[in-house]
Protein backbone atom coordinates (compact mmCIF):
# COMPACT_ATOMS: atom_id res chain seq x y z
CA UNK A 1 0.00 0.00 0.00
CA UNK A 2 1.44 3.35 -0.81
CA UNK A 3 1.46 5.71 1.67
CA UNK A 4 1.81 9.91 2.64
CA UNK A 5 3.28 9.87 6.53
CA UNK A 6 2.97 13.26 8.11
CA UNK A 7 5.98 13.97 10.04
CA UNK A 8 4.90 17.14 11.49
CA UNK A 9 1.03 17.69 10.64
CA UNK A 10 1.04 21.66 11.31
CA UNK A 11 -1.93 22.80 13.70
CA UNK A 12 -5.32 22.09 12.40
CA UNK A 13 -4.26 20.41 9.25
CA UNK A 14 -7.17 18.16 7.61
CA UNK A 15 -8.29 16.12 4.95
CA UNK A 16 -10.90 18.46 2.67
CA UNK A 17 -12.41 18.06 -0.53
CA UNK A 18 -15.38 19.36 -1.84
CA UNK A 19 -17.30 18.33 1.08
CA UNK A 20 -20.68 16.68 1.69
CA UNK A 21 -24.12 17.64 0.40
CA UNK A 22 -27.80 16.64 0.68
CA UNK A 23 -27.81 15.46 4.20
CA UNK A 24 -28.20 18.81 6.52
CA UNK A 25 -31.54 17.90 7.03
CA UNK A 26 -30.24 15.54 9.18
CA UNK A 27 -27.64 17.44 10.95
CA UNK A 28 -24.90 16.48 8.40
CA UNK A 29 -23.05 20.04 7.72
CA UNK A 30 -21.18 20.68 4.16
CA UNK A 31 -17.53 21.00 5.17
CA UNK A 32 -15.13 21.08 2.45
CA UNK A 33 -11.88 23.17 1.26
CA UNK A 34 -12.42 26.61 2.66
CA UNK A 35 -10.79 27.70 -0.42
CA UNK A 36 -12.44 25.83 -3.33
CA UNK A 37 -10.93 27.25 -6.19
CA UNK A 38 -7.35 26.27 -4.75
CA UNK A 39 -8.27 22.55 -4.45
CA UNK A 40 -9.79 22.19 -7.79
CA UNK A 41 -6.66 23.81 -9.30
CA UNK A 42 -4.23 22.06 -7.02
CA UNK A 43 -6.32 18.45 -7.80
CA UNK A 44 -5.63 19.37 -11.50
CA UNK A 45 -1.62 20.20 -11.10
CA UNK A 46 -1.40 16.40 -10.22
CA UNK A 47 -3.96 14.67 -12.75
CA UNK A 48 -6.71 13.69 -10.21
CA UNK A 49 -10.32 14.51 -10.03
CA UNK A 50 -11.02 18.10 -9.04
CA UNK A 51 -13.14 17.37 -5.86
CA UNK A 52 -10.76 14.80 -4.67
CA UNK A 53 -9.36 14.77 -1.30
CA UNK A 54 -6.37 16.81 -0.68
CA UNK A 55 -4.14 18.41 2.68
CA UNK A 56 -5.31 22.09 3.70
CA UNK A 57 -2.76 23.21 5.61
CA UNK A 58 -4.33 26.33 8.36
CA UNK A 59 -1.21 27.22 9.41
CA UNK A 60 1.74 25.52 7.36
CA UNK A 61 4.44 23.76 9.30
CA UNK A 62 3.92 20.68 7.42
CA UNK A 63 6.38 18.18 6.77
CA UNK A 64 5.71 14.83 5.13
CA UNK A 65 7.10 11.95 2.70
CA UNK A 66 6.22 9.56 0.44
CA UNK A 67 6.59 5.71 0.13
CA UNK A 68 6.41 5.80 -3.22
CA UNK A 69 7.43 8.90 -6.25
CA UNK A 70 3.70 10.50 -6.03
CA UNK A 71 3.18 14.33 -7.80
CA UNK A 72 2.11 16.79 -5.52
CA UNK A 73 1.20 20.51 -5.56
CA UNK A 74 0.40 23.51 -4.22
CA UNK A 75 -2.43 25.85 -4.56
CA UNK A 76 -4.33 28.84 -2.88
CA UNK A 77 -1.77 31.74 -2.07
CA UNK A 78 0.08 34.21 -4.08
CA UNK A 79 3.22 33.80 -2.47
CA UNK A 80 3.44 30.82 0.14
CA UNK A 81 5.29 28.18 -1.00
CA UNK A 82 6.62 24.25 -0.47
CA UNK A 83 10.37 23.11 0.11
CA UNK A 84 11.20 19.84 -1.08
CA UNK A 85 14.34 18.22 0.04
CA UNK A 86 15.59 15.68 -2.24
CA UNK A 87 17.35 12.61 -0.48
CA UNK A 88 21.01 13.92 -1.35
CA UNK A 89 20.01 17.04 0.73
CA UNK A 90 19.52 19.20 -2.43
CA UNK A 91 16.58 21.89 -2.14
CA UNK A 92 13.76 23.06 -4.60
CA UNK A 93 10.91 25.22 -4.09
CA UNK A 94 7.91 24.27 -5.05
CA UNK A 95 5.76 27.34 -5.65
CA UNK A 96 1.81 27.94 -5.18
CA UNK A 97 0.31 27.03 -8.69
CA UNK A 98 2.57 24.15 -9.54
CA UNK A 99 3.09 20.62 -9.31
CA UNK A 100 6.38 18.43 -8.79
CA UNK A 101 7.25 15.11 -8.20
CA UNK A 102 8.10 13.95 -4.78
CA UNK A 103 10.64 10.76 -4.70
CA UNK A 104 10.45 8.46 -2.08
CA UNK A 105 12.99 9.15 0.54
CA UNK A 106 12.50 12.80 -0.11
CA UNK A 107 10.77 15.65 2.22
CA UNK A 108 8.21 17.77 1.67
CA UNK A 109 8.41 20.63 3.75
CA UNK A 110 5.44 23.77 3.97
CA UNK A 111 6.86 26.72 6.05
CA UNK A 112 4.65 28.49 8.37
CA UNK A 113 1.85 30.40 6.03
CA UNK A 114 2.50 34.33 6.08
CA UNK A 115 -0.04 35.22 3.45
CA UNK A 116 -2.87 33.12 3.16
CA UNK A 117 -4.86 31.11 5.89
CA UNK A 118 -4.89 28.12 3.88
CA UNK A 119 -3.21 26.44 1.07
CA UNK A 120 -4.09 22.68 -0.40
CA UNK A 121 -1.85 20.09 -0.91
CA UNK A 122 -3.08 17.66 -4.03
CA UNK A 123 -1.33 14.01 -4.06
CA UNK A 124 -1.58 12.55 -7.17
CA UNK A 125 -3.93 9.62 -6.60
CA UNK A 126 -5.67 11.31 -3.49
CA UNK A 127 -6.26 9.49 -0.26
CA UNK A 128 -7.61 6.04 -0.14
CA UNK A 129 -10.17 6.76 2.82
CA UNK A 130 -14.41 5.75 3.10
CA UNK A 131 -16.26 8.41 2.23
CA UNK A 132 -19.15 9.19 4.38
CA UNK A 133 -22.35 10.92 2.58
CA UNK A 134 -19.85 10.79 -0.97
CA UNK A 135 -17.16 12.81 0.70
CA UNK A 136 -13.82 12.68 2.72
CA UNK A 137 -14.02 16.27 3.96
CA UNK A 138 -13.02 16.56 7.46
CA UNK A 139 -15.05 18.32 10.15
CA UNK A 140 -13.45 17.76 13.47
CA UNK A 141 -16.58 19.29 15.63
CA UNK A 142 -18.77 16.74 14.09
CA UNK A 143 -16.06 14.12 14.18
CA UNK A 144 -16.84 13.92 10.22
CA UNK A 145 -14.83 12.20 7.60
CA UNK A 146 -11.28 12.22 7.13
CA UNK A 147 -8.97 10.15 9.08
CA UNK A 148 -11.22 9.11 12.28
CA UNK A 149 -12.92 12.43 11.77
CA UNK A 150 -10.06 14.11 13.13
CA UNK A 151 -7.62 16.90 12.43
CA UNK A 152 -4.16 15.18 11.32
CA UNK A 153 -1.69 14.70 13.68
CA UNK A 154 2.30 14.23 13.64
CA UNK A 155 3.29 10.55 12.70
CA UNK A 156 -0.03 9.81 10.75
CA UNK A 157 -0.05 8.10 7.89
CA UNK A 158 -2.42 8.16 5.43
CA UNK A 159 -3.10 5.57 3.02
CA UNK A 160 -2.98 6.89 -1.29
CA UNK A 161 -5.48 5.93 -4.32
CA UNK A 162 -3.65 4.27 -7.08
CA UNK A 163 -1.51 6.74 -8.98
CA UNK A 164 -2.33 7.37 -12.92
CA UNK A 165 -0.81 4.94 -14.82
CA UNK A 166 1.38 7.75 -16.82
CA UNK A 167 4.15 9.40 -14.86
CA UNK A 168 2.97 13.33 -15.30
CA UNK A 169 5.46 15.93 -16.23
CA UNK A 170 5.34 19.00 -13.68
CA UNK A 171 2.76 21.16 -14.51
CA UNK A 172 1.79 24.64 -13.87
CA UNK A 173 -0.74 27.93 -13.47
CA UNK A 174 -0.32 30.62 -16.35
CA UNK A 175 -1.54 33.07 -13.66
CA UNK A 176 -2.12 33.06 -9.98
CA UNK A 177 -3.92 36.46 -9.47
CA UNK A 178 -6.69 33.40 -9.15
CA UNK A 179 -5.48 33.15 -5.32
CA UNK A 180 -5.51 37.15 -4.39
CA UNK A 181 -7.26 37.80 -1.34
CA UNK A 182 -10.69 40.66 -1.39
CA UNK A 183 -10.70 43.64 0.80
CA UNK A 184 -14.12 44.15 -1.14
CA UNK A 185 -16.66 41.28 -0.44
CA UNK A 186 -19.75 41.18 -2.19
CA UNK A 187 -22.64 40.31 -0.68
CA UNK A 188 -26.58 39.80 -1.04
CA UNK A 189 -28.78 41.20 2.06
CA UNK A 190 -31.29 39.39 4.25
CA UNK A 191 -32.63 36.71 4.73
CA UNK A 192 -33.08 39.03 8.28
CA UNK A 193 -32.04 42.07 7.05
CA UNK A 194 -35.23 43.66 8.61
CA UNK A 195 -34.24 42.70 12.25
CA UNK A 196 -32.03 45.34 12.08
CA UNK A 197 -32.17 49.02 12.69
CA UNK A 198 -31.23 51.78 9.95
CA UNK A 199 -28.32 52.75 11.53
CA UNK A 200 -27.46 49.07 11.85
CA UNK A 201 -27.43 48.77 7.56
CA UNK A 202 -25.56 52.33 7.12
CA UNK A 203 -22.89 50.66 9.75
CA UNK A 204 -22.63 47.52 7.84
CA UNK A 205 -22.31 48.72 4.41
CA UNK A 206 -19.93 51.71 5.33
CA UNK A 207 -17.41 50.68 7.84
CA UNK A 208 -14.24 49.05 7.61
CA UNK A 209 -14.76 44.87 9.36
CA UNK A 210 -11.27 43.94 11.08
CA UNK A 211 -10.96 40.45 10.96
CA UNK A 212 -10.02 39.32 14.29
CA UNK A 213 -8.04 36.25 15.22
CA UNK A 214 -11.09 34.07 15.96
CA UNK A 215 -11.17 32.48 12.67
CA UNK A 216 -11.81 28.71 11.67
CA UNK A 217 -13.11 26.48 9.51
CA UNK A 218 -16.55 27.35 11.38
CA UNK A 219 -16.58 31.11 11.00
CA UNK A 220 -14.89 34.65 10.95
CA UNK A 221 -15.49 36.53 13.28
CA UNK A 222 -15.60 40.16 12.32
CA UNK A 223 -15.03 43.36 14.95
CA UNK A 224 -16.73 46.89 13.87
CA UNK A 225 -18.90 49.12 15.34
CA UNK A 226 -21.82 47.04 17.22
CA UNK A 227 -24.84 47.03 14.88
CA UNK A 228 -28.20 47.15 17.04
CA UNK A 229 -31.21 45.36 16.15
CA UNK A 230 -34.59 46.37 15.99
CA UNK A 231 -36.13 44.33 19.01
CA UNK A 232 -33.93 40.73 19.11
CA UNK A 233 -31.02 38.63 17.62
CA UNK A 234 -32.69 35.52 18.14
CA UNK A 235 -35.25 34.02 15.58
CA UNK A 236 -36.80 30.53 15.42
CA UNK A 237 -34.06 28.45 14.35
CA UNK A 238 -33.44 28.42 10.31
CA UNK A 239 -31.05 26.75 7.88
CA UNK A 240 -27.53 28.53 7.31
CA UNK A 241 -25.88 28.78 4.04
CA UNK A 242 -21.63 28.74 3.35
CA UNK A 243 -21.31 32.75 3.74
CA UNK A 244 -24.45 33.85 5.82
CA UNK A 245 -23.34 37.22 8.12
CA UNK A 246 -24.90 36.08 11.29
CA UNK A 247 -25.06 38.91 14.06
CA UNK A 248 -25.93 37.41 17.60
CA UNK A 249 -26.65 40.21 20.32
CA UNK A 250 -23.26 41.60 21.06
CA UNK A 251 -23.23 43.00 17.00
CA UNK A 252 -20.41 42.04 15.87
CA UNK A 253 -20.83 39.69 13.01
CA UNK A 254 -19.55 36.10 12.05
CA UNK A 255 -19.33 35.02 8.60
CA UNK A 256 -20.45 31.35 8.74
CA UNK A 257 -17.50 29.33 6.70
CA UNK A 258 -17.79 25.87 5.20
CA UNK A 259 -18.09 23.87 9.06
CA UNK A 260 -20.88 26.12 9.78
CA UNK A 261 -23.57 24.10 12.31
CA UNK A 262 -26.95 23.22 9.59
CA UNK A 263 -29.07 25.50 11.61
CA UNK A 264 -29.02 28.44 13.67
CA UNK A 265 -30.89 30.64 15.98
CA UNK A 266 -29.11 34.22 14.75
CA UNK A 267 -30.13 37.29 12.50
CA UNK A 268 -28.42 36.80 9.55
CA UNK A 269 -27.64 40.65 8.18
CA UNK A 270 -26.43 38.99 4.52
CA UNK A 271 -24.60 36.65 3.08
CA UNK A 272 -21.36 36.50 1.24
CA UNK A 273 -21.52 35.69 -2.35
CA UNK A 274 -20.32 32.09 -3.53
CA UNK A 275 -17.57 34.08 -5.91
CA UNK A 276 -16.30 35.76 -2.91
CA UNK A 277 -15.97 33.34 -0.63
CA UNK A 278 -12.43 31.80 -1.73
CA UNK A 279 -10.96 35.37 -1.57
CA UNK A 280 -12.26 36.08 1.95
CA UNK A 281 -11.30 33.05 3.13
CA UNK A 282 -7.54 33.85 2.35
CA UNK A 283 -7.79 37.20 4.76
CA UNK A 284 -6.07 37.13 7.54
CA UNK A 285 -6.37 38.35 11.08
CA UNK A 286 -5.49 41.91 11.36
CA UNK A 287 -6.19 42.44 7.74
CA UNK A 288 -9.94 44.04 7.45
CA UNK A 289 -12.96 44.60 5.21
CA UNK A 290 -15.59 45.95 3.28
CA UNK A 291 -18.88 44.66 2.37
CA UNK A 292 -20.39 45.77 -0.65
CA UNK A 293 -24.70 44.84 -1.63
CA UNK A 294 -25.14 43.28 -4.57
CA UNK A 295 -28.76 41.62 -5.69
CA UNK A 296 -29.42 38.04 -5.96
CA UNK A 297 -29.23 38.06 -9.59
CA UNK A 298 -26.01 39.90 -9.98
CA UNK A 299 -24.79 37.59 -7.36
CA UNK A 300 -25.82 34.56 -9.66
CA UNK A 301 -24.21 36.19 -12.66
CA UNK A 302 -20.43 36.76 -10.89
CA UNK A 303 -20.78 32.70 -9.44
CA UNK A 304 -21.48 31.91 -13.39
CA UNK A 305 -18.60 34.85 -14.52
CA UNK A 306 -16.19 33.11 -11.52
CA UNK A 307 -16.34 29.21 -13.18
CA UNK A 308 -15.64 30.61 -16.51
CA UNK A 309 -12.91 32.36 -15.41
CA UNK A 310 -11.72 29.12 -13.92
CA UNK A 311 -12.82 26.98 -16.86
CA UNK A 312 -10.18 29.05 -18.72
CA UNK A 313 -7.53 29.13 -16.17
CA UNK A 314 -7.75 25.01 -15.89
CA UNK A 315 -7.77 24.74 -19.61
CA UNK A 316 -4.48 27.12 -19.62
CA UNK A 317 -2.29 24.63 -17.48
CA UNK A 318 0.95 24.21 -18.76
CA UNK A 319 4.36 22.13 -18.49
CA UNK A 320 6.76 24.10 -16.44
CA UNK B 1 -50.22 29.34 3.22
CA UNK B 2 -51.15 33.16 2.24
CA UNK B 3 -48.66 34.67 3.90
CA UNK B 4 -45.20 32.78 2.83
CA UNK B 5 -42.36 34.97 1.88
CA UNK B 6 -39.23 34.35 -0.02
CA UNK B 7 -35.78 36.12 1.35
CA UNK B 8 -32.59 35.62 -0.62
CA UNK B 9 -29.70 33.70 1.20
CA UNK B 10 -26.95 34.70 -1.24
CA UNK B 11 -27.22 33.05 -4.70
CA UNK B 12 -26.62 29.57 -3.01
CA UNK B 13 -29.89 29.86 -0.73
CA UNK B 14 -33.73 30.83 -0.95
CA UNK B 15 -35.20 30.70 2.53
CA UNK B 16 -39.14 30.43 2.09
CA UNK B 17 -40.94 31.56 5.29
CA UNK B 18 -44.07 29.61 5.87
CA UNK B 19 -45.60 32.56 8.76
CA UNK B 20 -43.85 35.61 7.98
CA UNK B 21 -41.63 35.42 11.26
CA UNK B 22 -38.34 35.67 9.95
CA UNK B 23 -39.41 38.88 7.96
CA UNK B 24 -41.26 40.47 10.97
CA UNK B 25 -38.81 41.92 12.51
CA UNK B 26 -40.53 40.71 15.89
CA UNK B 27 -39.33 39.22 19.08
CA UNK B 28 -43.35 38.15 19.81
CA UNK B 29 -43.46 34.49 19.21
CA UNK B 30 -46.27 33.43 16.66
CA UNK B 31 -48.95 31.19 18.54
CA UNK B 32 -48.00 27.52 18.82
CA UNK B 33 -50.84 26.07 16.57
CA UNK B 34 -49.31 29.00 13.75
CA UNK B 35 -46.04 27.72 14.28
CA UNK B 36 -46.60 24.46 14.21
CA UNK B 37 -48.78 24.62 10.68
CA UNK B 38 -45.53 26.61 9.36
CA UNK B 39 -43.16 23.55 10.38
CA UNK B 40 -45.66 21.25 9.02
CA UNK B 41 -45.69 23.40 5.97
CA UNK B 42 -41.95 23.77 5.56
CA UNK B 43 -41.63 19.26 6.18
CA UNK B 44 -44.10 18.70 3.46
CA UNK B 45 -42.72 20.90 0.70
CA UNK B 46 -39.09 19.84 1.74
CA UNK B 47 -40.53 16.11 0.95
CA UNK B 48 -42.12 17.23 -1.76
CA UNK B 49 -39.00 19.10 -3.44
CA UNK B 50 -36.75 15.82 -2.15
CA UNK B 51 -38.79 13.76 -4.45
CA UNK B 52 -39.13 15.76 -7.66
CA UNK B 53 -35.26 15.91 -7.01
CA UNK B 54 -34.47 12.22 -7.40
CA UNK B 55 -36.91 11.85 -10.10
CA UNK B 56 -35.36 14.57 -11.99
CA UNK B 57 -37.97 16.72 -12.07
CA UNK B 58 -36.57 19.93 -10.85
CA UNK B 59 -32.65 21.32 -11.22
CA UNK B 60 -30.19 22.60 -9.18
CA UNK B 61 -31.31 22.10 -6.05
CA UNK B 62 -28.30 20.99 -3.71
CA UNK B 63 -29.98 20.51 -0.48
CA UNK B 64 -33.59 21.35 1.36
CA UNK B 65 -33.16 22.31 4.79
CA UNK B 66 -36.27 22.64 7.42
CA UNK B 67 -36.47 25.41 10.03
CA UNK B 68 -38.96 25.49 12.85
CA UNK B 69 -41.33 27.96 10.47
CA UNK B 70 -38.92 27.84 7.21
CA UNK B 71 -37.48 25.82 4.65
CA UNK B 72 -34.28 26.63 3.24
CA UNK B 73 -33.45 25.55 -0.25
CA UNK B 74 -29.92 25.63 -0.97
CA UNK B 75 -29.48 25.83 -5.09
CA UNK B 76 -26.32 25.66 -7.60
CA UNK B 77 -26.17 29.50 -9.32
CA UNK B 78 -24.70 27.36 -12.26
CA UNK B 79 -27.83 24.80 -13.05
CA UNK B 80 -30.82 27.20 -12.11
CA UNK B 81 -31.30 30.78 -10.52
CA UNK B 82 -33.54 32.09 -7.52
CA UNK B 83 -36.76 33.35 -9.91
CA UNK B 84 -36.41 30.34 -11.94
CA UNK B 85 -36.84 28.31 -8.72
CA UNK B 86 -39.29 30.85 -7.51
CA UNK B 87 -41.44 30.01 -10.21
CA UNK B 88 -41.59 26.58 -10.57
CA UNK B 89 -42.11 26.11 -6.35
CA UNK B 90 -44.44 28.51 -6.64
CA UNK B 91 -46.48 26.85 -9.02
CA UNK B 92 -45.70 23.74 -7.19
CA UNK B 93 -47.32 24.84 -3.73
CA UNK B 94 -50.56 26.28 -5.40
CA UNK B 95 -51.30 22.84 -6.66
CA UNK B 96 -49.89 20.29 -4.18
CA UNK B 97 -51.95 18.04 -2.42
CA UNK B 98 -50.89 18.00 1.25
CA UNK B 99 -47.63 15.51 1.14
CA UNK B 100 -47.23 13.80 4.14
CA UNK B 101 -45.06 15.82 6.86
CA UNK B 102 -45.07 12.97 9.64
CA UNK B 103 -42.54 10.31 8.64
CA UNK B 104 -44.82 8.10 9.66
CA UNK B 105 -42.57 6.09 12.73
CA UNK B 106 -42.24 5.78 16.33
CA UNK B 107 -39.52 5.23 18.73
CA UNK B 108 -39.51 3.81 22.13
CA UNK B 109 -36.50 4.95 23.35
CA UNK B 110 -34.78 4.06 26.77
CA UNK B 111 -33.66 6.82 29.29
CA UNK B 112 -31.60 6.53 32.39
CA UNK B 113 -32.82 9.59 34.59
CA UNK B 114 -30.45 11.15 36.92
CA UNK B 115 -27.45 10.59 39.11
CA UNK B 116 -23.71 10.91 37.19
CA UNK B 117 -25.03 10.84 33.70
CA UNK B 118 -28.00 13.54 34.71
CA UNK B 119 -26.36 16.14 36.75
CA UNK B 120 -28.63 18.75 36.45
CA UNK B 121 -31.78 16.67 37.34
CA UNK B 122 -31.97 18.36 40.95
CA UNK B 123 -31.82 21.74 39.79
CA UNK B 124 -34.41 21.52 37.46
CA UNK B 125 -36.29 20.01 40.11
CA UNK B 126 -35.62 22.89 42.23
CA UNK B 127 -36.21 25.18 39.78
CA UNK B 128 -39.68 23.63 37.96
CA UNK B 129 -40.74 23.31 41.74
CA UNK B 130 -41.22 19.61 41.44
CA UNK B 131 -39.71 16.59 43.04
CA UNK B 132 -37.53 14.88 40.85
CA UNK B 133 -39.18 11.59 40.47
CA UNK B 134 -42.30 14.04 39.36
CA UNK B 135 -39.63 15.98 36.72
CA UNK B 136 -39.02 12.38 35.38
CA UNK B 137 -42.52 11.25 35.94
CA UNK B 138 -43.62 14.49 33.03
CA UNK B 139 -40.24 14.24 31.45
CA UNK B 140 -41.95 10.75 29.98
CA UNK B 141 -45.26 11.55 30.06
CA UNK B 142 -45.91 13.20 26.35
CA UNK B 143 -45.14 11.84 23.00
CA UNK B 144 -42.70 14.29 21.31
CA UNK B 145 -41.41 15.24 17.86
CA UNK B 146 -38.52 15.27 16.19
CA UNK B 147 -39.46 19.06 14.61
CA UNK B 148 -36.25 19.58 13.13
CA UNK B 149 -32.59 17.75 13.18
CA UNK B 150 -29.12 19.92 13.66
CA UNK B 151 -27.15 21.08 14.65
CA UNK B 152 -24.96 18.36 14.86
CA UNK B 153 -24.64 15.20 12.36
CA UNK B 154 -28.18 13.10 14.15
CA UNK B 155 -29.26 15.68 16.46
CA UNK B 156 -33.20 17.01 16.68
CA UNK B 157 -35.16 19.51 18.21
CA UNK B 158 -37.90 17.62 20.09
CA UNK B 159 -40.45 18.96 20.70
CA UNK B 160 -43.71 18.78 22.77
CA UNK B 161 -42.39 18.56 26.53
CA UNK B 162 -44.69 19.24 29.28
CA UNK B 163 -44.96 23.32 29.38
CA UNK B 164 -44.16 22.84 33.59
CA UNK B 165 -40.59 21.65 32.32
CA UNK B 166 -39.59 24.60 30.36
CA UNK B 167 -36.97 25.86 31.32
CA UNK B 168 -34.26 28.17 29.49
CA UNK B 169 -30.67 26.72 29.08
CA UNK B 170 -28.04 26.92 31.50
CA UNK B 171 -26.26 30.45 31.89
CA UNK B 172 -22.91 28.65 31.67
CA UNK B 173 -22.93 26.23 28.75
CA UNK B 174 -20.95 23.22 29.80
CA UNK B 175 -17.46 22.89 27.47
CA UNK B 176 -18.22 18.93 27.55
CA UNK B 177 -21.53 17.00 27.57
CA UNK B 178 -20.94 13.52 26.70
CA UNK B 179 -22.54 11.58 24.03
CA UNK B 180 -26.25 10.31 24.84
CA UNK B 181 -26.76 13.12 27.44
CA UNK B 182 -30.86 13.95 27.71
CA UNK B 183 -30.68 17.53 27.83
CA UNK B 184 -34.14 19.92 28.29
CA UNK B 185 -34.46 23.69 27.50
CA UNK B 186 -37.25 25.65 26.01
CA UNK B 187 -40.25 23.04 26.38
CA UNK B 188 -37.90 20.95 24.26
CA UNK B 189 -35.30 18.12 24.55
CA UNK B 190 -32.65 16.84 23.04
CA UNK B 191 -30.14 14.00 22.70
CA UNK B 192 -26.63 15.01 22.11
CA UNK B 193 -25.24 12.83 19.17
CA UNK B 194 -21.34 13.00 20.08
CA UNK B 195 -19.50 14.56 23.06
CA UNK B 196 -19.81 17.97 22.38
CA UNK B 197 -19.79 21.81 24.49
CA UNK B 198 -23.34 22.39 25.11
CA UNK B 199 -25.79 24.35 27.52
CA UNK B 200 -28.76 22.22 27.80
CA UNK B 201 -30.00 21.03 31.18
CA UNK B 202 -28.91 17.83 31.53
CA UNK B 203 -31.40 14.97 32.98
CA UNK B 204 -30.59 11.61 31.78
CA UNK B 205 -28.85 9.69 29.12
CA UNK B 206 -29.90 7.51 26.10
CA UNK B 207 -27.50 4.55 25.11
CA UNK B 208 -27.96 4.12 21.58
CA UNK B 209 -25.80 6.31 20.14
CA UNK B 210 -27.92 8.73 16.90
CA UNK B 211 -25.58 9.04 14.71
CA UNK B 212 -22.60 6.28 14.25
CA UNK B 213 -20.84 6.10 10.90
CA UNK B 214 -20.43 2.20 11.55
CA UNK B 215 -23.73 1.85 11.15
CA UNK B 216 -25.84 0.79 7.81
CA UNK B 217 -27.63 3.70 8.71
CA UNK B 218 -25.62 6.11 10.46
CA UNK B 219 -28.74 8.60 11.60
CA UNK B 220 -31.57 7.16 13.57
CA UNK B 221 -34.00 9.97 13.05
CA UNK B 222 -35.56 11.77 10.08
CA UNK B 223 -37.87 14.73 10.70
CA UNK B 224 -40.95 14.42 11.66
CA UNK B 225 -40.13 10.93 14.11
CA UNK B 226 -42.34 10.94 16.96
CA UNK B 227 -40.62 9.78 19.97
CA UNK B 228 -41.86 8.33 23.49
CA UNK B 229 -39.07 7.76 26.32
CA UNK B 230 -39.20 4.90 28.73
CA UNK B 231 -36.99 4.38 32.06
CA UNK B 232 -34.40 1.85 32.20
CA UNK B 233 -32.04 1.25 35.56
CA UNK B 234 -27.66 1.31 35.24
CA UNK B 235 -28.02 -2.56 34.19
CA UNK B 236 -30.49 -2.27 31.58
CA UNK B 237 -28.49 0.72 29.84
CA UNK B 238 -25.28 -1.17 30.08
CA UNK B 239 -26.60 -4.08 28.63
CA UNK B 240 -27.87 -1.77 25.70
CA UNK B 241 -24.87 0.18 25.36
CA UNK B 242 -23.09 -3.49 24.83
CA UNK B 243 -25.56 -4.28 22.09
CA UNK B 244 -24.95 -1.51 20.13
CA UNK B 245 -20.94 -2.29 19.55
CA UNK B 246 -19.70 -2.64 16.33
CA UNK B 247 -22.24 -0.62 14.33
CA UNK B 248 -25.37 -2.88 15.94
CA UNK B 249 -28.55 -1.14 16.29
CA UNK B 250 -30.47 -2.80 18.98
CA UNK B 251 -33.55 -0.24 18.38
CA UNK B 252 -36.20 0.41 15.32
CA UNK B 253 -38.57 2.55 15.41
CA UNK B 254 -42.21 1.35 14.87
CA UNK B 255 -44.59 1.97 11.96
CA UNK B 256 -47.85 4.26 12.85
CA UNK B 257 -49.34 4.15 9.55
CA UNK B 258 -49.85 8.15 10.45
CA UNK B 259 -48.50 10.84 8.31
Amino acid sequence: MSTLTLITAGPYSSIQDKGRTGQQALGVLEGGAMDRDALRIANHLVGNEENAGALELFMGGTRLFVSEPRMVSLAGSTADHAVIRAKNGEETQLPSGQSACLDAGAELFVPPLRHANTVIIAIEGGFDLPPLYGSVATSANAKLGGLDGRLLADGDILPLGPAAALSLAPLMLSDITIFEKSEIIRCVTGPQDVWFTAEAHHLFFTSEWAITPQLNRMGFRLAGPALSHKTSADILSDGIVCGSIQVPGDGQPIIMMRDHQTTGGYTKMATVISADLAPLARMRPGLSLRFRAVSQEEAEVAARQKDDKMQTLLASICPV
Amino acid sequence: MTSAVWLPAGDTGLLLDFCGFASAATDVLPDDDVRLAALRQARSLSACLAEMKEAGKIDGITDLVPGMTSLLIHYDPLLTSAQHLKTQISLLMSSQKNAPSSSGRRWHLPVLYGSDVGPDLEEVARRTGLSPAEVITRHLANELEVAIMGFLPGSGYLTGVDASLSLPRRSAPRTHVPQGSVGIAMGQTTIYPLDSPGGWNLIGKMPVPLFDPARAEPIMFRPGDRVKFFQIDEAEFTRLKQATEGGAMPLSPEMTGQR
